[in-house]
């Protein structure tokens, strides 16, 4: 689940705020797929629209995540769903999503969403964060 | 006769033997070059890190066939940077 959609409209659309989003898998295989989907949507422009559409999915619980699940939630998402289920099927994120993890888990994160505003790790709270963006936009904690 | 055709052998072995340690460095040239060549292809594909939307981050990038991205919102300029790891399963 993503924090992010509360502080998007509160600071990003008046320029305050730069979201960075990265994703990693930590819960297992089906997280490696779900990344992969995600970055195989990037490929196209479409991170967040599906991204957005995977966790709205989930939260439903109109979802369970798997190959052709992931392809269908990209019909209506991506430009081109043929490209994007090519990309899923060659496993070409694979290797950079399980890299991307261990990174993190080098970094102490154990799990997620893990957050940090300008370098500083935040707990992944919507209160906790705007708070801590506050405090940077009135010049540091 | 029988000395002079075995030096001869000798001698041939030598030119052999010259002729290996050739092919050998030269296959060790050719493998130093590919190595470079992917070497430079992956630093010319992680060389925008920092910019705009989808450019990728500098974890991971070297260790992973197809690099990952950051996915970016806002404005490149915004005071205040918020990055989020997050597991989409």
């Amino acid at each position: 689940m993503s924090v992010l959609p509360p502080l998007e409209e509160e600071f990003v659309t008046s320029g305050r705020l730069q979201l960075r989003v990265q994703p990693i898998a930590i819960l297992g295989g089906e997280s490696e797929l779900a990344a992969q989907a995600a970055e195989c949507a990037g490929e196209q422009g479409s991170f967040w629209q599906y991204s957005d559409g995977l966790f709205a999915s989930q939260g439903a619980g109109e979802i369970a995540i798997s190959q052709d699940s992931l392809k269908r939630l990209a019909e209506g998402r991506v430009a081109d769903a043929a490209a994007f289920a090519s990309c899923l099927d060659s496993g070409r994120y694979a290797g950079a999503v399980k890299a991307a993890t261990a990174e993190a888990r080098g970094r102490g994160i154990n799990s997620v969403p893990a957050t940090f505003v300008n370098g500083r790790k935040v707990p992944a709270t919507v209160d906790a964060l705007r708070s801590a963006i506050l405090e940077e936009l009135a010049g540091g904690p | 006769m029988v000395g002079r055709r075995a030096n001869k052998g000798k001698a041939h072995e030598r030119r052999a033997g010259r002729g290996s340690q050739w092919r050998a460095y030269a296959l060790a040239v050719g493998a130093a070059g590919a190595a470079l060549a992917v070497l430079i292809a992956l630093v010319e594909a992680g060389g925008d890190h920092g910019g705009g939307v989808g450019t990728p981050l500098p974890l991971a990038d070297a260790t992973a066939d197809t690099p990952l991205r950051s996915h970016i919102l806002g404005d490149a300029a915004a005071p205040v940077t918020l990055l989020e790891y997050s597991d989409y399963r």
